[in-house]
């Protein structure tokens, strides 16, 4: 465990960390985020690792629809007469 | 009376504008799908079954609005409903972690260069992770992450209010954090 300080700005960093990273956070708590990365390498870590974990999972999700399935949704779609 | 019907039914223009839509939505929908079902085939059934729907119900659809949202609440409609039958255990999350503990994991409180971090993570962990969580939470992170929803968007797909969205959103993602984070921690000394 290490055990340095975490301080009052580090506990509000971490609160807001999801929706900053969600880009719905309002501007002015954003420019306080920003003010604190710009001096706590510990949270710029933080903050890392939460873009990181959505990054990776995009990247490993990011399969199209397979061939066989477009073309059975488009002749579902063809067969489906419904007004 | 006996002519009544004797023309041929003519395809509603707004139908085909519909259909396409629909169709080019077909990746975005599959990434969402994929992830909500344990394996390719039932993918695949759950994708049938929901473009069966949609089509079905196209006029329920108002123009303008999310289309690629209101498909994936078919989606999750229909997930729940098979969730359902197999009788899952419900809302469980799974292991809890502390975010600090995280950061610890990957090391004393130096600058981490992001980019090279993410580098260093694999999929594998995060996605078994991802298969891992209940239904509840995989859902949130998959649709707002995998399906671009907003929190608002995705409280409407889910019938839950924003503030249970955001937070399993926190909770999901904070469990694939660890699995990122131990893996990571685990293969560099
Ligand atoms: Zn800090
Ligand atoms: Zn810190």
């Amino acid at each position: 465990m290490s055990a340095h300080v975490r301080s009052e700005q580090c506990l509000h960093a971490q609160r807001c960390v999801q929706e900053y990273v969600d880009r719905t956070l309002p501007a002015e708590q954003v420019a306080i985020v920003d003010q604190h990365l710009a001096v706590c390498p510990c949270c710029v870590k933080c903050y890392g690792l939460e873009v990181g974990v959505r990054s990776v999972m995009r990247k490993a999700c990011d399969e199209p629809c397979p061939d066989a399935l477009r073309a059975e949704l488009r002749r579902i779609c063809d067969d489906c007469d419904c007004e | 009376m006996a002519d009544e019907t004797a023309e041929a039914p003519v395809t509603d223009p707004a139908r085909l504008v519909f259909d396409e839509q629909a169709l080019a939505l077909a990746d975005d929908v599959w990434r969402v799908a994929r992830r909500l079902t344990r394996d390719p085939q039932a993918a695949e059934d759950l994708m049938q079954e929901a473009y069966t729907r949609a089509f079905r119900s196209w006029k329920q659809y108002t123009p303008g609005t999310n289309l690629r949202a209101w498909l994936l609440r078919i989606v999750h409609n229909l997930a729940i409903d098979n969730a359902r039958k197999q009788q899952r255990q419900p809302e469980q999350l799974g292991l809890e972690a502390d975010d600090y503990y995280l950061y610890d994991r990957l090391g004393g409180p130096t600058v981490a260069d992001v980019d090279r971090l993410v580098e260093r993570l694999s999929p594998g962990p995060v996605l078994e992770a991802l298969g891992q969580l209940s239904l509840p939470f995989r859902e949130v992170v998959v649709l707002v992450d995998l399906g671009d929803l907003s929190y608002q968007e995705a409280a409407d797909v889910l019938e839950i209010p924003v503030g249970t969205v955001m937070s399993r959103l926190h909770r999901g993602r904070r469990v694939l954090k660890k699995a990122l984070a131990d893996h990571a921690g685990g293969e560099t000394a």
